[in-house]
């Protein structure tokens, strides 16, 4: 899975999830505070990616990430652990 | 104002809590098993104490398939039918959501790796339905559904009375 991959199925929550968000450009320099996100729907986009993206990212881990450049390193470091097992 | 499609039941919960208005989401040979963990047990794991603990014993706990079966004595609880109400007691249908949630939540923390009770956190009521009064004076028995769905546990619960469906609900579930 790439990079890009990874950031296609996050940005899709971000749509689907923050109405903040709806028709605007996500780039991985920003933050989802940025589009107003309150905390349970930050918690819902990450939880929708990880489903989707079949990975787990412990939620101590995910606090250390302060924009989505960030989560998206969470990302691709557990879906190459994923593929690793 | 579009309407946040976070507030939308998914489909496969839709359907689950649906079918679960018709039957026990367990059979009665499956859910009628001796105590797999007792109220020791169940207060070692559970943050919550009386009177707002409404889990006495847990009679099937599948963590693989995340299945739960759980009984509350309705007995334990005079007050609340005291004044719920005083001419015709009836368990109240949110301590009913709540008794789900406290089910759905001991199978959350036996499947984690890590237990800590205070981190377990109700962040969703998605739908409910009351299907038939709960009288006092028998065993409610509980049965819940956990499904994993990344840093959220989404739960479809049912509260039965002498193996009638009384109620419904979908709630999720935060842990960590």
């Amino acid at each position: 899975m790439t990079r890009d991959e990874i950031f296609s199925v996050v940005k899709a929550n971000i749509q689907a999830v923050i109405e903040g968000a709806i028709g605007k450009e996500i780039l991985e320099t920003q933050s989802m505070r940025d589009f107003q996100a309150d905390s349970l729907e930050i918690v819902e986009v990450v939880s929708r990616s990880m489903k989707q993206l079949g990975v787990k990212v412990p939620r101590t881990r995910l606090l250390d990430a302060s924009n989505l450049k960030d989560l998206l390193d969470l990302f691709e470091a557990a879906a190459v652990e994923t593929v690793a097992k | 104002m579009r309407f946040p499609v976070t507030w939308a039941m998914p489909d496969e919960v839709g359907r689950i809590l649906r079918e679960a208005t018709k039957e026990p989401l367990l059979s009665a040979g499956r859910r009628d098993s001796e105590t797999v963990l007792d109220r020791r047990a169940v207060l070692s794991l559970l943050p919550h104490r009386d009177p707002f603990l409404f889990i006495d014993r847990v009679t099937l706990l599948d963590v693989e398939q995340g299945l739960i079966a759980a009984r509350f004595d309705l007995s334990r609880a005079p007050e609340v039918f005291a004044a719920h109400f005083p001419d015709r007691p009836v368990w109240p249908g949110v301590l009913q959501v709540e008794g789900i949630a406290q089910a759905a939540s001991l199978l959350v923390l036996k499947r984690a790796e890590r237990v800590d009770p205070t981190m377990v956190t109700l962040t969703h009521v998605q739908g409910a339905r009351f299907l038939r009064p709960v009288a006092p004076g028998a065993e409610l028995e509980i049965l819940a559904r956990v499904l994993d769905d990344g840093l959220l546990y989404t739960v479809v619960g049912q509260c039965l009375q002498g193996g009638e469906v009384c109620s419904v609900a979908s709630v999720t579930i935060l842990y960590e």
